[in-house]
C-alpha cells in the first residue's frame, strides 16, 4: 500500500496502471487530477515567490486542464459512439458480430498468426497455390535440358530455356505477393499495438503531459497517436476492405504447370519425359513459352490476382495507414503540437 | 547491463555553480547599468534573472528525473503492468534492475528477437540458394547399366525456389534494417545515459545567459532535456506493455529460434535436404510462415515504434525550446532517421 502511495506521489500515471482492468477513462481522469494538483501547488508557490507573471501562467494552464477534461469527455463519447452506433453499423454493412468494436473486427478481418480465416490466411493460401502450381514447376521446367552424345559427338538441347522469361516474371510476382503479406502482418501487429499500448497507455500519459506547458507538444502528439490508431486506423481498415468487397472479383483461377516430380527420380530415367510434363527440351518450338505466357496472362487469373494483392493487400494497407497518419497530424495540431508525420508516411 | 555511469551529484553541483556564475555575471551587468545609469543594462539583467531561474528549475527537474531512472527499481513498475519481467530472457531483466538498465535490457531483447528473425530469413535464403543449384543427370538406360553414358535429361528440381528467394530477400532486408535500428537505439540510449548530455546542461545554462548565445544555449538545453527524459521513459512504457515474444506466441518463437539455430550451427548438414524429400516444399512453406511473423513483429517493435519515439522527442524538444525562447526544429533528424 505504502509503495503504491509513494508511486502515486512520484509516478502517478504509472501507479494508475495498478487498476485492473486497465480502464483508460479512470487513468486519464486520475492523470488530469494529478496535473491539477501539481498546478495548484505551483499556484501556491507563486504567492511565495510573489510572481504575478507566474500566477498568470499557472492560471492559463488551469484552462488547459479543463480543456483536457473536455478532450476526455469527447473520447468517452467517441468510444461509446463507436460501440453503440458505428459497431452495429459495421455489423450490418461489413459483417461484424454483435458487441465487436471497430478494432476487434479489424483484427478479425485482418487475421492473425494462427487464424484460419481473414485476409492474411486468404493471401497466404493464394500465394502458396501460386508458388506450388506456377513458380516452382516453371523454375524446374526452365532449367530442364537434355543432351545426346555418341562416339565423341554431343548435342545439347535447351528447348525449355524460353520458359525462363515467364519464370522471371513469376518470381518477381512472388516478391510483390510477399510484400502484400508482410504489410498485412504488420497491419495486424499495429492493430494489436493500438489496442494494447497506444490507447490504454499513451492516451492517459499524453493527457497528463498535455496539462503542462513544457510537455504540451509531447502530450498532444501522444493523444493524437492513441486516438488516430485506436479509432481511425481500424475504421480505415474496415472501410478500405468494404470498398474492396464492393468489387465482385472471384478468386483467381491459378494455372497449373506440370514439371517432372523432383521426388521421383525414376520417372526420368528413361529417354522420354512423362507425357504430361509441360515442356520437352528436345523440342525447340516456341509453343511452350507462348503457352506459359498465355496461361499467366489469362484474365481469370491475372486480374483477380492483381486485385486481391495489389488493391486489397498493398493499396488498402497503405491507404489505412495514410488515413491514420493524416489524422495524427490534424489531431496533434488541434491539441497543440506541431509535428511532421510525413517521415512516417514515407516509411510506407 | 548499461547502468548509469555518471555521478549525477557532481552535475547537481555543476548546475548550482553555473547558476552562481551566471547570477554573478548578471549582477555585475546590473551594477554596471546602475553605475552608467543605462536602463538597457538593468532591463537585460532583470530579464536574465527570470530566465536563469526558469532554466535552473528545468535542469534540476530533469536531473531529478534522470536520477530516478538510475535509482528506481523496474520491479516496482512491472507489478503494475500486464507484462512481467519473466517475459524477457535475452538477457533476463530482474526486478531489482533500475529503470535505465531495464530500458537497455528491453532493447537487447528486441535486438535478440530481430537477430533471430534475421537468422530465419538467412537460413531459408541460404538453404534455397544451395537447393536451387542442385541438379542431377540420371544415367540411362538403367537396365543397360548406363552403357549409353551421359545421354538424357538434366533436371534441377528445386530451381523454382528462386521465386521463394525473392521472398527471403525481402524479409532479410526488413529484418536487417530492424536489427540495425535496434542497435542504433542501443547506441542512442548509451549516449543519453552515458552522462555527456547531463554534463552539457550546466554548460548550456551559462551559454544561454551569454549575449548573442541564447538561441544556441536554449536549443542545446531543449534537446538535452527532451532526450534525457522522453526517450528512456518511452522505452520503459513500451517494455511494460509491448513484448514481441508474447505477441507472436511462444510456440512460434521456439520455431524461429530452432531454425535460426540450425543456420548458425556450422556442423549442420541438413541445408540441402531441408527442402528435398517428400515434404520439402511444405517444410519450406511452414518456415516461411514463421519468417513472415518474425519479420513483421520485429519491424513494428524495432522500426515503427522507434520512429514514433523520435516523433515524440521532436515534439518535446520543440515545446521545451519554446519555453526557453528558441525554435528547435528536429524534423531534419527525423528525416535522417
Amino acid at each position: 500500500m505504502m509503495r503504491k502511495l509513494l508511486l502515486f506521489v512520484l509516478l502517478a500515471v504509472a501507479a494508475c496502471w495498478a487498476a485492473e482492468p486497465y480502464e483508460w477513462q479512470a487513468l486519464s481522469i486520475m492523470a488530469v487530477f494529478v496535473a491539477f494538483i501539481v498546478l495548484v501547488i505551483l499556484y501556491m508557490l507563486t504567492y511565495l515567490a510573489n510572481s504575478p507573471e507566474m500566477r498568470t501562467m499557472v492560471s492559463s494552464e488551469m484552462y488547459q486542464v479543463i480543456f483536457t477534461l473536455f478532450i476526455i469527455a469527447i473520447f468517452i463519447g467517441v468510444e461509446a459512439f463507436s460501440a453503440e452506433v458505428i459497431g452495429p453499423a459495421f455489423g450490418l454493412d461489413f459483417g461484424a458480430a454483435e458487441g465487436q468494436n471497430q478494432i476487434d473486427y479489424a483484427l478479425e478481418v485482418t487475421g492473425g498468426p494462427d487464424a484460419s480465416d481473414g485476409l492474411i490466411a486468404y493471401q497466404w493460401g493464394e500465394m502458396l497455390s501460386f508458388a506450388n502450381n506456377v513458380v516452382s514447376p516453371l523454375g524446374t521446367l526452365s532449367a530442364l535440358s537434355a543432351r545426346c552424345s555418341f562416339l565423341g559427338f554431343s548435342f545439347g538441347f535447351a528447348g525449355c530455356a524460353g520458359l525462363a522469361v515467364p519464370f522471371a516474371s513469376a518470381s518477381l510476382a512472388m516478391r510483390v505477393l510477399s510484400t502484400s503479406l508482410l504489410m498485412l502482418n504488420s497491419q495486424y501487429f499495429l492493430l494489436k499495438l493500438a489496442q494494447g499500448f497506444f490507447f490504454p497507455v499513451l492516451l492517459p500519459v499524453g493527457l497528463f503531459l498535455r496539462s503542462f506547458h513544457v510537455t504540451r507538444g509531447a502530450g498532444a502528439l501522444l493523444i493524437a497517436i492513441a486516438a488516430a490508431f485506436y479509432f481511425m486506423y481500424p475504421v480505415g481498415v474496415l472501410v478500405t476492405k468494404g470498398m474492396a468487397d464492393m468489387v465482385d472479383y472471384p478468386d483467381p483461377d491459378i494455372p497449373h504447370f506440370e514439371a517432372p516430380d523432383p521426388t521421383e527420380a525414376g520417372e526420368i530415367l528413361g529417354v522420354d519425359l512423362p507425357p504430361d510434363v509441360d515442356c520437352n527440351p528436345f523440342d525447340n518450338d516456341y509453343k511452350y513459352t507462348k503457352s506459359a505466357m498465355n496461361k499467366l496472362l489469362d484474365d481469370d487469373f491475372l486480374q483477380p490476382m492483381l486485385f486481391h494483392f495489389m488493391i486489397a493487400g498493398l493499396l488498402n494497407t497503405a491507404l489505412s495507414l495514410m488515413i491514420a497518419l493524416s489524422v495524427v497530424g490534424g489531431l496533434a495540431r488541434l491539441f497543440g503540437a506541431e509535428v511532421d508525420v510525413s517521415a512516417l508516411a514515407r516509411m510506407i | 547491463m548499461m547502468g548509469c555511469p555518471i555521478d549525477l551529484s557532481g552535475v547537481y553541483g555543476l548546475s548550482v555553480l553555473a547558476l552562481g556564475i551566471t547570477l554573478i555575471a548578471v549582477g555585475l551587468a546590473y551594477a554596471l547599468g546602475q553605475m552608467l545609469r543605462n536602463p538597457r543594462f538593468n532591463v537585460w539583467a532583470k530579464t536574465e534573472v527570470f530566465q536563469v531561474f526558469v532554466t535552473f528549475v528545468l535542469v534540476i527537474v530533469t536531473l531529478f528525473l534522470v536520477d530516478s531512472l538510475c535509482t528506481f527499481q523496474y520491479g516496482a513498475l512491472t507489478s503494475l503492468a500486464p507484462i512481467s519481467v519473466e517475459a524477457y530472457e535475452h538477457p533476463a531483466i530482474s526486478d531489482t534492475d533500475v529503470v535505465a538498465d531495464a530500458a537497455g535490457g528491453y532493447l537487447k531483447n528486441l535486438a535478440y528477437f530481430a537477430h533471430i528473425a534475421m537468422g530465419n530469413s538467412r537460413a531459408v535464403y541460404g538453404g534455397l540458394e544451395k537447393a536451387l543449384r542442385y541438379s542431377r543427370s540420371p544415367c540411362m538406360p538403367a537396365w543397360l547399366l548406363c552403357m549409353l553414358g551421359p545421354n538424357g535429361y538434366t533436371l534441377a528440381p528445386y530451381r523454382g525456389g528462386s521465386g521463394w528467394i525473392q521472398v527471403a530477400n525481402l524479409t532479410l532486408y526488413t529484418d536487417t534494417i530492424s536489427y540495425l535500428t535496434v542497435l542504433a537505439q542501443l547506441a542512442l540510449l548509451q549516449f543519453i545515459l552515458g552522462g555527456g548530455l547531463a554534463v552539457l546542461m550546466p554548460a548550456a545554462i551559462i551559454i544561454r545567459s551569454l549575449p548573442f548565445m541564447r538561441i544556441f544555449g536554449g536549443g542545446l538545453l531543449a534537446i538535452c532535456i527532451s532526450l534525457l527524459i522522453v526517450y528512456p521513459f518511452l522505452l520503459m512504457a513500451e517494455s511494460l506493455f509491448w513484448n514481441p515474444y508474447e505477441m507472436i506466441g511462444q510456440e512460434n518463437f521456439d520455431g524461429l529460434e530452432d531454425l535460426a539455430g540450425k543456420a548458425r550451427d556450422a556442423s549442420h548438414s541438413d541445408d540441402l535436404t531441408l527442402w528435398s524429400g517428400g515434404d520439402g516444399y511444405s517444410k519450406l512453406q511452414r518456415y516461411f510462415d514463421q519468417v513472415f511473423l518474425g519479420s513483421s513483429a520485429t519491424f513494428m517493435s524495432s522500426t515503427f515504434l522507434f520512429m514514433l519515439n523520435v516523433l515524440v522527442i521532436t515534439a518535446s524538444a520543440r515545446e521545451f525550446g519554446r519555453v526557453l525562447g528558441v525554435e528547435v526544429d528536429m524534423s531534419r533528424l527525423m528525416q535522417i532517421v
